[in-house]
């Protein structure tokens, strides 16, 4: 077992900055969900209602197979990531897990009812927050997210900025988890600063 | 006198805030709400361009979007906008405009000479016109023609300006703010469903704030901004004001465009100058209102002549009176009341002169009251006046031949009766109808969840507009799904019948001929129109096309109507029988900016950087887009280096000792399931189900029509775990195309796969030293034996988990190294300080170009879509026993025969000369004009540091058997010729034998 401590430092893909928040207005606030560790599912034929089960059991939160659900225990979050696809999304610190272990429990508890595969590098995680969040979601993306559409607990696999994004949405403040391809996370980063802008003196 | 045309009192303007602003240079005074329209009028300015083709003086004609003539170029700078209406600018302090095309100054234009030739200028002149000589017309005519007609000049720098997009979802869109439109988002938001309500004003209201009416026992506009606030403090109304709805689209999708910043200066920090909204309502009530139409009579141009509407609104909205001593023309109702608020404001109202003979209504009898003269059956026959109306000639329409009255005035207000606002009706598809009883278009069946209310449907009544809204609005609501109660429409005092009589030109005095505009923004006269109806352009479509009617900026919101009845007069036929033009968006102009938003100038693609990009361009890498992907092509490391001096560096550190290369971009795609191995049989040419877990194999899929579509190398992690690579032009479309055949053809095979492109960072480590540099940093054996050629293993890169695939695209011993992507540019690092005692050099897609070559691997320069594996030499590959994708149709007799361009070397003969991509292959001493003797192509060159000349990939016919062959590559673009040798397209090591070492 290799020693996982030794593990170098996780380098952002976002531009090094000086500040916690990439933005940070009174009614707005951007900022970058570092380290993530990010494991999707894909469940084999006629397995996905046990692997969703095996998944909740596992994690102890329920793994919907419905289309655009996502639930959390606060730490881990566990959305809908297309017709057989899950993507189980935490913080290592925050949930106090060992890197690599989210995995190893989800390979264990998955087992030959589908594939596990380590996205943990492959995307950048973006928290958006603040009563203006709404507005500059709008700027980016067609799906309603009014509350009577789109609510804590729901989650969308969209067109954002004009990138491929998933959107969970966390709470009523309301805040936004924004999930974008590494490769794409500083002109994603970018677009969602210009679209903040405007609230600056809010 | 300042504003010397100002009423006392009343008006939606600020009187205590006071706002300069200058027009042609001068400086002038308005109020906070003015339009630049309204100041101007509140200053007696009404001369505010030349017409497009006779130059002719023109004023105001409307006071809203709708104009034609008022059109000015708005700020300077790069922020200048020409072809603005003065009638929908808002006025800010120190806002500049400037009058368009007029030269030497507005009051003396040379251009205006143009009017003596208007007989050459008739429809379709430049059809006809500047027909000789032919050579004229690109050379001479088309310049001058487009010199001497254009409009306002487009800004040369670029707009600093940012513009943006915003998307909205919604229940219940209502469209215009006015009576009915305010009554609809009233009555659908107290059903608590998700309403928008969308106006192109400030001040939302519409008519009811340049009208005398009484809503509720209140004056209109008190209770239109009582509506407005109701609906503001809303949870579930979105007031969009100062927005416009210009387009309808197919799914119900609206796009209107907000001016956020227009009636600033300059926009805030962060703000947007505009904004483009998207809006996807279930349902839409468009309440869009009614254009009014001006009459057709001789000098109808002249400044001076104005809509009867636009008179009322001047007055009542904005507190300018734009006449002294005024004449109202009409051939309906409508016009009375603007003679009756003239009268209040106190200005002196010289006649109204109706075309009718017997009007009635209730109008007629205060117009009595007031004692203000009405003259019957007789109408305007003609202004005149220079640069302003001086008086009008008053001829009678019943056929009388006494001579005309000549009646001195400053201003003619005129009605040629109301057109509702079908444009978005016609948009989403829907076909509007003729109603005779308007003498206008109203809207037909609907294609889409729309439907209209008030003055859009015809209904001119305002208690018609606020019932109609009510019930509308509601409708939209209880289709929407919400069910409240319904509530009462407000109360509005009667005024008595809409009444119409048709007019559509006016009898001219003497039968004189005088030019009477129907289209007025491209000088469309009512004689073009009958002109081109009797050269047989008689159809509404090709009498617009002909005469360009209705084809202007305002898109003939006030003279279509017209056009198409004059064309019907004169085809004697009904106007239904002549039929309507379609509207098409945008209602009105919309700068491309807004349709651009965020996306120009770096933000007009995002772009993809790999782990190692920081570390490329600390280099000072010079960088090539592929795709959205950044890549480092060559690194510079003097001043001077070329690009050649670059890669010929980079490749002989690599062929000689060893060097890394950033490979991130190429497409990978995890793959499992107990169906693997047959999911990858079927997708490619070759055999996969005995790989060996720990090996690598190349593969090449075919599409369906038999031509090789990608190439690159899989791996099998385990058992039923394989990790696929594709070139990185085709990632995305590999993964498609597995997912498609998975989907739609294979549903049975238990397979599932997805991208781990962005998890890991590849590096590829390459050069006869690349083994004895990884044996620094790598957890495992990775001798010849126990890690030969096309293994595959996990390791660890010190302390970085990583995967090593022994695995060469440039045909030496070479190594690529995954390791998750936060830890690449830490990979990247080690491997190069493991390197540095060794001297490990970098290079860039231009090295990897020239030893991929130089080895012989095709890309996609060669995989262009018409290739088979058989004409790139890798026919050898495929299994002929198995089902592939694609194998039916390359096995086709007709690939089979000769001609074939398959894939051969080429070696240039001549010293220092390359081969040049896209270059012809012909036989030696063809005429550079006869490429039609070509016999293939190049398709890849550069120089070779191995081989010392230049050398390519070529197409050629049959060329795998004419390796020896001397041709010449030509370039007859640039007369260029080469002397060259066909060789086997492995220039280097065709045993194979440095990968295997």
């Amino acid at each position: 077992m290799p020693d996982q401590t030794a593990l170098p430092p996780r380098v952002s893909p976002l531009l090094p900055r000086s500040g916690e928040h990439i933005v940070d207005y009174k009614n707005l606030r951007l900022s970058e969900r570092k380290a993530l560790t990010a494991i999707q599912v894909l469940s084999f034929r006629d397995k996905h209602d046990a692997a969703a089960a095996a998944i909740g059991k596992a994690l102890g939160i329920e793994c919907s197979t419905r289309p655009g659900v996502s639930n959390s225990d606060g730490k881990t979050q566990v959305s809908w990531n297309g017709p057989n696809s899950w993507i189980i999304v935490a913080s290592d610190e925050e949930s106090g897990r060992a890197p690599g272990e989210l995995l190893k429990t989800l390979q264990q508890a998955v087992g030959d009812l589908g594939g596990v595969v380590d996205q943990s590098h492959g995307r950048c995680g973006l928290r958006l927050s603040g009563s203006r969040a709404r507005q500059v979601m709008a700027k980016n993306t067609a799906i309603d997210l009014h509350p009577r559409a789109f609510a804590p607990g729901r989650c969308a696999l969209t067109s954002v900025a004009h990138m491929n994004a998933s959107i969970v949405q966390v709470d009523d403040a309301p805040t936004y988890d924004l999930f974008v391809i590494r490769s794409m996370a500083r002109s994603f980063a970018h677009a969602i600063e210009q679209a903040c802008l405007e609230f600056a003196n809010d | 006198m300042a504003q010397q045309f100002r009423t006392t009192s009343g008006g939606q303007i600020d009187r205590r805030r006071t706002i300069s602003f200058t027009f042609d240079g001068k400086s002038y005074q308005g109020y906070e709400g003015d339009t630049l329209a309204s100041a101007l009028l509140a200053n007696g300015v009404h001369l505010l361009g030349r017409s497009f083709k006779y130059h002719r003086p023109r004023g105001i004609l409307t006071a809203g979007s709708e104009e034609p003539n008022a059109i000015v170029e708005l700020r300077a700078g790069p922020r200048k906008e020409p072809n603005t209406r003065a009638t929908t600018i808002e006025l800010f302090d120190g806002l500049v405009a400037n009058s368009q095309n007029r030269w030497p100054s507005l009051a003396f234009d040379v251009m205006s000479i143009n009017g003596l030739f208007s007989p050459l200028l008739s429809a379709g002149f430049y059809y006809k016109t500047f027909m000789w000589p032919v050579s004229f017309w690109t050379n001479v005519y088309e310049h001058v023609i487009r010199r001497a007609a254009g409009l306002g000049s487009a800004p040369t720098e670029a707009d600093p300006d940012h513009y943006e997009q915003c998307h909205e979802h919604c229940d219940v869109l209502v469209v215009g703010a006015g009576a009915a439109g305010l009554s609809a988002a009233l009555a659908a938001a107290q059903t608590d469903a998700r309403v928008i309500l969308v106006d192109e004003h400030r001040l939302l209201g519409g008519s009811l704030n340049s009208e005398n009416f009484t809503v509720d026992g209140k004056a209109g506009s008190e209770w239109a901004a009582e509506a407005a606030a109701r609906l503001a403090a809303m949870d579930n109304v979105h007031i969009l004001n100062r927005s416009t709805v210009f387009g309808y689209y197919d799914h119900n999708v609206i796009g209107a465009v907000e001016k956020v910043s227009d009636h600033l200066p300059v926009p805030p920090r962060g703000h947007p100058r505009q904004r483009m909204w998207l809006l996807y309502p279930q349902r839409v009530v468009l309440a869009t209102g009614a254009t009014e139409r001006p009459l057709v009579f001789g000098n109808n141009d002249k400044p001076g002549v104005m809509l009867a509407s636009a008179v009322r609104s001047y007055i009542n909205a904005y507190g300018v009176k734009p006449g002294k001593r005024v004449l109202v023309t009409t051939n309906n109702n409508d016009a009375y009341r603007t003679a009756i608020d003239l009268h209040r404001a106190g200005a002196f109202v010289a006649a109204v002169v109706d075309s009718r003979a017997h009007p009635e209504s209730p109008l007629v009898e205060e117009l009595k009251k007031l004692s203000i003269r009405l003259i019957t059956g007789s109408t305007v026959g003609a202004a005149e006046g220079g640069k302003r109306v001086k008086r009008a000639q008053i001829v009678s329409t019943l056929g009388d031949t006494l001579d005309p009255e000549s009646i001195d005035c400053d201003l003619i207000a005129c009605s040629g009766g109301w057109n509702p606002n079908v444009h978005l009706h016609s948009q989403s598809g829907a076909k509007p109808v003729y109603d005779d009883s308007i003498l206008s278009f109203v809207p037909g069946e609907s294609r889409q969840a729309e439907t209209s209310a008030g003055a859009a449907a015809g209904s001119f009544a305002l208690q018609d507009c606020l019932t109609e809204g009510h019930n509308a609005g509601h409708e939209a609501a209880k289709l929407a799904g919400f069910k409240g109660r319904k509530g009462k429409a407000a109360k509005a005092d009667d005024e008595g019948a809409y009444a119409i009589e048709a007019l559509w030109i006016s009898p001219t005095p003497y039968n004189k001929a005088y030019k009477q505009f129907v289209d007025q923004q491209n000088d469309v006269k009512a004689s073009d129109v009958q002109l081109a109806s009797q050269e047989g352009y008689d159809s509404v479509e090709l009498l617009k096309r002909y005469t360009t009617q209705g084809m202007a900026t305002d898109q003939g919101k006030t003279s279509n109507v017209n056009a198409l009845a004059i064309l019907a007069c004169q085809r004697g036929e009904p106007i239904p029988e002549v039929g309507i033009t379609t509207f098409r968006p945008p209602y009105v102009p919309v700068a491309m900016g807004v349709f651009a938003g965020h996306g120009v100038g770096a933000d007009f693609m995002p772009v993809r950087r790999t782990a190692i990009h920081d570390w490329n361009e600390k280099q000072g890498a010079v960088f090539i887009e592929a795709g959205l992907w950044m890549r480092a092509r060559y690194f510079p490391q003097k001043p001077g280096d070329t690009m050649y001096d670059c890669y010929v560096r980079e490749t002989e550190a690599t062929r000689n000792n060893v060097a890394l290369v950033d490979v991130t971009t190429l497409g990978k795609i995890d793959i499992q399931g107990p169906d693997a191995p047959e999911f990858l049989n079927r997708l490619y040419i070759n055999n996969w189900l005995k790989l060996p877990v720990g090996k690598a194999r190349y593969g090449i899929m075919l599409r369906e029509d038999g031509m090789v579509y990608d190439d690159g190398t899989t791996s099998r992690l385990g058992e039923n775990h394989f990790f696929m690579t594709t070139t990185t032009a085709n990632a995305a479309g590999v993964l498609a195309h597995m997912e498609q055949y998975h989907q739609t053809e294979w549903p049975e095979l238990d397979v599932v796969f997805c991208s781990v492109t962005e998890q890991w960072t590849g590096i590829a480590v390459a050069g006869p030293n690349s083994r004895k540099l990884l044996e620094k940093v790598i957890d495992i054996d990775i001798s010849n034996d126990a890690f030969p050629f096309m293994g595959v293993g996990e390791c660890r890169l010190n302390n970085i988990p990583a995967r090593l695939f022994r695995i060469s695209f440039s045909g030496e011993l070479a190594y690529e190294v995954n390791v998750p992507a936060d830890y690449g540019e830490q990979a990247w690092l080690e491997l190069l300080e493991a390197g540095k005692e060794m001297g490990v050099g970098v290079y860039g897609t231009e090295a990897l170009g020239t030893m991929r070559i130089e080895k012989g691997h095709v890309a996609g320069s060669e995989l262009d879509g018409r290739t088979t594996a058989k004409d790139l030499g890798l026919e050898g590959m495929a299994n002929r026993s198995k089902h592939f994708i694609g194998k039916h149709n390359s096995e086709r007799p007709v690939l089979e025969g000769e001609g074939r361009l398959q894939v051969v070397g080429l070696k240039s003969i001549e010293p220092d000369r390359n081969l040049r991509i896209g270059a012809h292959l012909v036989d030696p001493n063809t005429r550079l004009d006869s490429v039609s003797q070509s016999q293939g192509h190049v398709s890849a060159t550069t120089y070779s540091p191995q081989l010392g000349c230049g050398i390519a990939l070529g197409l050629l016919k049959d060329g795998a058997s004419r390796h020896g062959e001397q041709l010449e590559a030509v370039f007859p673009l640039d007369d260029e010729k080469l002397k060259v040798e066909v060789c086997h397209p492995v220039f280097i090591d065709p045993e194979g034998e440095l990968v295997r070492a």
